[in-house]
Parts: structure tokens; sequence; C-alpha cells
């Protein structure tokens, strides 16, 4: 193992997180048995008590584990210079075999836990705890994803060997391969504008319905993921190929790098931003609530709708930006 | 208007020196009425008006106000009701001394943020009902006993609350102060408030002003109140 700073603070991250997760699933189990709003019992009185605490302590857990996707992805990048063969993220999560995984349970985890705060945040807001069962059924579905998370993360750092040769992203991010990524990178440049184009548009007309009719929110959920994905094919297919200002270099990850200005986090942060609360918006109409949040629901799934166009539109600010000022000619 | 179902509370629960301060409290509390608890001291009084107005949770049981449970409500909408439902006046008063008697009566406004002006209007007229308008300005440590809890009643008001608590508020008063507060207490009533005490003077749950005396001893009512 390597022992540096952000690798220690991930894994002391990961490991708070397991064990808050640990304990919150063990409780969520309680809540669910025993949870019965409309009895004065001691024991129902004591699980109210302790939902504030726990929510609270699994809701820090949850805000530690979005900012460490890109505390992870940061120290990826960083590692390269440690690592024969890696030029960027890629080759460091490429020196063994838990690296990826590691990045992708992140990922999982960084949704997962923003659409719990979405949904706890949106139980507080009720005088009845509206949400509290389901907010306790979700723990019990992400407590095995963080602990998933950190044990790779953690299987990852315990592997990690400078003396290993790994391959760079060049590798990895090009046409001549097989499979998902291959195609995403052969994906022509016109095809992959096109795309990002019309799944930016069905955001923002769903958008628009919501924020104008009051409807169509499962709808703005759904094309937010579409233009999520579409959005890391056309990074990967066309966008970082205007960054680099080179026609062949597709890595997603060198976006990230200082001698790009860290430009890809001006891409991936509004994007991820943008999708979950997309997805919030959906996830907030979607679930039964009662007389105590009939208020609260409209206004939610307005300022999540507001919050994820906003955050989609800063995407699309920069990805024109990176089109705008690259002197790579690929369409006309 | 309130209504208390199956009512306990436990102190230092679970350890050596657990103390059952009340059990099974069943209670209906109506609205444009005065209800006294009384009982030894140690039966319970202060615990129960302490959980009728939010300040303390009970172990087990239900309390509904208006229809609203409030027993079991999150911490923050605890202190919405808890400023919005109730006016509290303490048995040592609580006001705060340094500051004067207009100070004191516009605190509880301060978490509010309405409108200044507005609070100080609402409050001298109320000092001016109390008889207290002169001595707006006065430092409260300057005061009687007699003016210090017209003080605090006009604070415990301040916030138009429907429903006014007070524990033993003649305790430190002669007998002409403990009946010209039973008569300010008519006048809330006739406001249209609930207001519940605790007394231990039979001066108060003695008088014919008193709709309701609820009986405590060892943290039960005693038979025949509810």
């Amino acid at each position: 193992m390597i022992l540096q700073t952000p690798i220690l603070a991930l894994l002391f991250a990961s490991a708070l997180a397991g064990l808050v997760a640990l304990w919150a699933g063990w409780f969520s189990f309680r809540v669910l048995r025993h949870w019965d709003v409309a009895s004065g019992s001691r024991q129902q009185l004591t699980l109210e008590r302790s939902t504030q605490l726990v929510s609270t302590l699994f809701g820090f857990v949850m805000l530690i584990e979005i900012a460490t996707l890109f505390l992870f992805v940061f120290n990826a990048d960083r590692m390269a210079a440690l690592f024969v063969g890696a030029m960027c993220a890629v080759g460091t999560l490429n020196v063994n075999p838990y690296g990826f995984p590691a990045l992708y349970l992140k990922i999982a985890v960084f949704f997962a836990a923003a659409l719990w705060l979405i949904l706890d945040r949106l139980d507080r807001a009720g005088y009845d705890y509206p949400l509290t069962r389901l907010k306790y059924a979700a723990i019990l579905g992400i407590a095995p994803l963080v602990l998933a998370s950190a044990a790779t993360e953690l299987a990852y750092f315990a592997n990690l060997k400078t003396d290993v040769i790994t391959s760079c992203c060049s590798k990895l991010y090009t046409p001549a391969n097989e499979g998902l990524v291959a195609d995403m990178t052969g994906l022509a440049p016109a095809n992959a504008l096109w795309l990002l184009a019309n799944a930016g548009g069905a955001v923002l007309l769903s958008g628009i319905s919501v924020l104008w009719l009051g409807r169509g929110e499962r709808l703005l959920a759904f094309f937010g993921a579409g233009l999520f994905f579409a959005a890391l094919t056309a990074i990967v297919s066309v966008i970082s190929l205007y960054v680099y200002d080179h026609p062949n270099h597709h890595c997603p990850f060198c976006l990230l790098k200082r001698e790009y200005g860290y430009f890809g986090y001006a891409l991936y942060l509004p994007l991820f931003a943008g999708t979950v609360w997309a997805l919030g918006a959906g996830l907030v109409r979607s679930i039964p609530c009662g007389d105590s949040l009939a208020a609260v629901v409209p206004e939610a799934v307005r300022r999540l709708t507001v919050l994820s166009l906003t955050a989609f539109l800063l995407f699309g600010v920069a990805v024109f930006w990176a089109v705008a000022r690259s002197h790579l000619i690929l369409l006309g | 208007m309130i209504s208390l179902q199956s009512v306990s509370k436990l102190y230092n629960e679970g350890r050596p020196s657990e103390t059952t301060a009340l059990s099974g409290i069943d209670l209906e509390i109506a609205r444009d009425a005065l209800t006294v608890f009384k009982g030894p001291s140690g039966s319970g009084k202060t615990t129960l008006l302490s959980i009728i107005a939010c300040m303390a949770r009970p172990t087990s049981g239900r309390i509904y106000v208006d229809g609203r449970m409030t027993s079991g409500l999150p911490e923050s909408f605890l202190a919405k009701e808890r400023r919005r439902t109730f006016g509290f006046v303490f048995q040592r008063f609580n006001l705060i001394r340094g500051l004067t008697v207009m100070e004191n009566v516009l605190l509880p406004t301060a978490p509010l943020g309405g409108n200044p002006q507005a609070d100080i209007d609402r409050a001298a007229a109320r000092l001016d009902t109390l008889g207290l308008g002169p001595k707006a300005n006065v430092a409260v440590e300057h005061l009687s006993g007699g003016e210090a809890q017209r003080a605090a009643i006009a604070r415990a008001l301040i916030n138009d609350p429907p429903v006014l608590i007070a524990d033993e508020p003649t305790a430190n008063l002669d007998t002409e102060l403990a009946l010209r507060f039973l008569d300010i207490v008519a006048g809330l009533r006739a406001e249209g408030r609930a207001v519940i005490m605790t007394s231990h003077d039979a001066r108060i749950w003695g008088s014919e002003l008193v709709d309701k005396v609820v009986s405590m001893r060892d943290g039960r009512l005693d038979e025949g109140t509810s």
C-alpha cells in the first residue's frame, strides 16, 4: 500500500462510512419492524428520537461519500506519476483489477447518497415523519453498496504496487478495441453531438413542462439519466478531442489534469449534479406523500427542476466553450 | 383542546436512579378554561406542565393540541409549536436582569422575525393592560414581586399564544397579589385562552374563577380526575 495523505483520507472516510452504514442498517431493521407512528409506546418514542440522530449521522457520511468520489478521481490522476506507463487516472485504475470497480461503486454510492439526502430533506420537512420508513428501507439498500465500495477501495489501495507496468488511456479509449467503451469512442462526432443535443433538448422540454404545467417530473428524471449517458458518450467520442485539440485522444480522465486546466471538473460536476437533481425531481414526485408534505412537494420538485436545468445549462456552456475555443475542425 | 393519552415520564431511564415522574396520565383540558394542577411537591405537576408545553418529551404516550399531535414532533416543528401555542410563566419568572421590562417582553418575538415596531406597539399595549406601562423602561431588577410577575405574564403573552402555562405563579406573592393574579387570569380566559397552572395555594384552587382542579400524587392523577 502507498501511504499518502489522500489515500489515508479516502480509506478513513470509507471506514467511517462503512461503520455508520452498518449501524444505520441495524437501526433500519428496528424501524421497519417496530415503526408505528400512531402508537405512543415507549419503543416508538425512542425510535422517533433516535431517527434524528441516525439520519443526521448517516446524512453526514453520505455527504462525505459524495465528496470522496471527486477526491478518489483526483487522487487516481495524481498517482499517475508513480506508475510506469500511466499517463492519467486510467493507468492508475488499471494497476490492479480493483481500480475501475472501485470507481464504478463510488459513482453508484454518489447517486444513491445524493438521492437519499433529497429523501431525508423532504422527510424532515414533514411534521409526522412522512418518509421515515421509506428512508430507512433505502438505507438497507445503500448500506451494502457503501460496504462493497469501502471493501473494493481498500482492496485497490492495498494492492497498489509501483513495480507494475500499467497501460495508458490510449490503449483503452480507442475504437480499435471491442466492447462498450470502444463503441463510445468510435461513435462519429456528429452523431455523438446529435445524441447529446437531442438528450439536452428532451431534458429542457420536460423541465419546462414541470415548471409551467406542473407535470413531467418522471420524464425529466428519465431524460436526465439519458442525458448523463449521452454526455459521457459525447465526452469520450468528441468533446475530449476538442479539449485536447487532438483527433485521436479520447480519454475522459486526462480532462481532469492540470495541463488542461482541470477542465474535466467543469464538465463532470454540473453533469453529475444535474443528473442527481433530475432524478431527485422524479423521485420526489413518485413517492406517496401525506398531508404534511402536500405543500412541500411541489416546491421541492420545482426547486430540483430549476437546479437540474441550471446544472445542465452549465454543462452545455462548458461543452460549447470547449468546442468554440478549440483549433480542431471535426465537422464541416 | 389539549388531550393527553397514557402519558408517562421517566427520568434517568435505565439507570439505578430511574424515577417515574408521571405514569399513565389521561386528561382532557378545555379551551377557555382555567385548569389548576394541585398536589404535593414531587407529585409531577411541573413535569406535566413542561410536557404539555413541549419543553420536555414524554417517555411514552401522546399529546394532542387542537388535534395536532405534539408529543412526537421532530425538534424543528416542536420549537415552532412551542412558540406559536404556548406562553410560559415560570415560578421565579426568569426575567433577564439588566434588561428593561420592555426588552424582556420583546424577547420571544425575536425568533419569529416579525415587524419590530408592531411588536413594540403590542408589548406596550399589553403592559398598559397589566398596569405596567409606566415601568416599561425600568430594569427588571427594580420591580416588585407583583410587577415582576405581571412582566412575566406580558412576556408569555407577547406572541398571542392560545395557551398560557404558569408554574406556581403565586408562590412568592401575598394574598392581595395572588388574587390580583387570578383577576388577570380570568381576563385572559375571557380573551379565549386556556390557562393551565400548578399551585400549592388554596387561595388559587379554592377560587370560584377556577374551572377545573386536577389533583396529582406520585405522578398519577387522583381518583376522579380526568
